[in-house]
């Protein structure tokens, strides 16, 4: 059996020679790891989010570690779309042939869109993912008292209407990447399929908060921040499941995925795809060792497609 | 930059919080420059977390030409040094690199009252000035002076080294148990005090943020270039989650911008850094 055609895996028009992924933010714009880990065998790279203008990011200290995974607030630290486009992208493109997706935020519906159409004409992108769920940017709504705002995947309308006008812009796959920190993730998950998302990605970062005892202080300058690592893995696979028993179109699976087995999960629970998060930091060589965990996986079992690899009934 | 499964040669208990760990790790060892750190795997589950970056406090075997170990310098802070003591010699540990960008060594110079250097380290933060001290020694005529802050004089093991290089040595210790009795930038003060400080052109950095800052303001006032070693906690140590932020001038957003002390550090021009915030 070719180990490259069985995991083969075609979302959405984005061609992908395995099913994993790395996520947004934990990746870097790609090159840094280029000395680490061979770019060419990943599913696909998906880039640090990107703003219209550069972001100067959240003062230190940002990150700090929890039971079980780690706190973050870099506050959406970026080179602005058009440095991006001028060195990153090329750059990542000079060196990998490995699909590249590029993550999309910002603060208002308007400035999604400009980001989009400037994308649209690079030419050389697989797809494009709207971060409408970093906690780090917020959106004022009207008659809310919530201080600081919303993130802009906690509001159904906000989320069909952000998502529809970026699908009149552009005809690249459009992944919409679903914040886990809502009552019923199902109902922005069927918002965004409804408004045209070709994608669903989840989880972005649950929203926590750590406290430095020895200076009675948080330990994050921005006091709260999203948390990832094995300590989310639960309620990712739970949203996921939710998600992918709601909506008919493709869900990428991410949130605390640190192993083959942790991966296999989220393909049981019916994900079109895996991205490894803070897996990546902890060692570098995670995506592909998943990749070839897989790949020996569905062999062991006789298992012709992940598209095979469901739950079975009954306890 | 390299991800190796590296061999302990040897994990030495100095005292009850500071241990030597020695790696076999010849790929790292051949290009490791003092200032440059590696990022060690110290948990094979999930506590703690993160890898912990440590800094290289020398390369060996001393003597010999093709260099092929790395030898670190730790001092027992937490979950994670403490798990780190419980390596023996045998045992194999994942490490990433050499990272970040090192100390600039001093332009060659040929005036000899012009080629003073001064060494100043607070604690556990002489551990890059080790490695920076032997090359400063083995690659130049230059004068080196090394002032080092300690607790107690049962820390002065941190300074031996130092004394083994025929460096000039000048300890502080806040209790007065060896040397001057006070800080370790009072001894910083005198040295380059009375115009003495003409005579040096480059000083080296490295320990608490605090005396960090200090030391960084004794030098711009002297006029002699400082370079700083800083420490932020750090996940990926390799400049892709920019969880490793400091802020330094110049920069697009009015007068400043955040950069990664793993990847445009750990070392710093002390001009350049924005202390405290
Ligand atoms: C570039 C660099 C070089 C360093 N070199 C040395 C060295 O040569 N010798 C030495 O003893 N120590 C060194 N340190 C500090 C060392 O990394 C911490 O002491 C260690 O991470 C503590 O881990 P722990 O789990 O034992 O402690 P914890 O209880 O987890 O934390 C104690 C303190 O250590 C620091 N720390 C914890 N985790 C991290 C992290 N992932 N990244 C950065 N800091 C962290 C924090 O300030 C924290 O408050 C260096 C740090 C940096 C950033
Ligand atoms: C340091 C850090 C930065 C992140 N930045 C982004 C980002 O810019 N955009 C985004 O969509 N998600 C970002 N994320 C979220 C991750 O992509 C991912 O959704 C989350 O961490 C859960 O997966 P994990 O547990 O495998 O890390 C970031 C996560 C971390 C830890
Ligand atoms: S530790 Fe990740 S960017 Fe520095």
């Amino acid at each position: 059996m070719n180990k490259k055609s069985f995991l083969f895996t075609d979302i959405a028009g984005i061609k992908m020679k395995n099913p994993v992924m790395v996520a947004s933010g934990t990746f870097g714009y790609g090159e840094e790891y280029k000395e680490l880990i061979d770019l060419d065998k990943l599913g696909a790279i998906v880039t640090k989010t990107i703003t219209l203008k550069p972001r100067a990011g959240n003062p230190p200290p940002r990150i700090v570690e929890t039971a079980a995974g780690m706190l973050n607030a870099v506050g959406l630290q970026n080179v602005g779309l058009d440095v991006f486009l001028k060195e990153k992208l090329p750059g990542l493109k000079k060196i990998t042939s490995t699909p590249v997706i590029v993550s999309v935020g910002g603060e208002s519906i308007l400035e999604y869109v400009k980001i989009t159409e400037a994308l649209n004409k690079t030419g050389t992108i697989a797809g494009i993912e709207l971060n409408i769920s970093c906690p780090n940017i917020r959106f004022q709504k009207k008659n809310t008292k919530l201080k600081g705002g919303i993130i802009f995947s906690q509001d159904e309308k906000i989320t069909y209407k952000l998502v529809s006008r970026v699908r009149k812009a552009t005809k690249l796959p459009l992944i919409v990447k679903l914040s886990p920190n809502v009552t019923d993730i199902t109902l922005i998950a069927r918002a965004a399929e409804k408004a045209g998302a070709d994608v669903l990605s989840l989880i972005n970062t649950p929203l926590g908060m750590a406290v430095d005892v020895t200076t009675r202080k948080p330990a994050l300058a921005n006091i709260t921040g999203g948390l990832s690592g094995p300590a989310i893995k639960p309620i990712a696979l739970r949203m996921v499941w939710e998600v992918t028993n709601t909506v008919k179109i493709p869900v990428i699976a991410m949130g605390g995925i640190m192993n083959t087995t942790d991966a296999l999960e989220f393909f049981m629970v019916k994900a079109a795809a895996v991205a490894v998060g803070v897996g990546n930091f902890i060692n570098p060589q995670t995506p592909l060792e998943i990749v070839e965990g897989i790949a020996d996986y569905l062999k062991r079992h006789r298992i012709k497609r992940l598209k095979d690899l469901s739950l079975l009934k009954g306890r | 930059m390299y991800q190796i499964k590296a061999k302990i040669i040897a994990n030495r208990r100095i005292t009850s919080r500071y241990y030597n760990l020695v790696i076999d790790a010849p790929q790292i060892a051949k290009f490791a420059k003092p200032g440059q750190f590696v990022n060690v795997c110290v948990s094979k589950g999930n506590e703690p977390f993160l890898r912990k970056p440590f800094s290289i406090y020398r390369i060996g075997p001393q003597n010999v030409r093709k260099k092929s170990k790395i030898e670190l310098l730790y001092k027992v802070v937490g979950k994670g040094t403490d798990i780190l003591t419980g390596n023996k010699t045998g045992d194999y540990i994942n490490i990433i690199g050499p990272l970040g960008n090192g100390f600039v060594l001093p332009p060659k110079t040929n005036q000899k009252q012009q080629s003073e250097i001064i060494l100043i380290g607070g604690g556990i933060g002489v551990v890059p000035l080790l490695f920076l001290a032997e090359c400063l020694k083995n690659n130049r005529s230059l004068g080196v002076s090394v002032l080092v802050g300690i607790k107690s004089k049962e820390e002065s093991f941190l300074i031996r080294d130092f004394n083994k290089l025929d460096c000039r040595v000048k300890v502080a210790t806040e209790d007065g148990s060896n040397g001057f009795k006070g800080l370790v930038t009072k001894l910083l003060k005198e040295e380059l005090g009375f115009g003495r400080s003409s005579s040096v052109c480059m000083s080296y950095t490295c320990g608490p943020s605090l005396m960090l800052e200090k030391v960084s303001k004794i030098a711009e006032k002297n006029k002699v270039p400082c370079q700083v070693c800083l420490e932020e906690y750090m996940a990926c140590g390799i400049g892709a989650c920019l969880g490793c932020a400091v802020k330094v001038k110049n920069g697009h957003f009015p007068g400043f911008k955040y950069v990664r002390v793993c990847k445009e550090g750990p070392v710093f021009d002390s001009r350049q850094v924005i202390w405290g915030e």
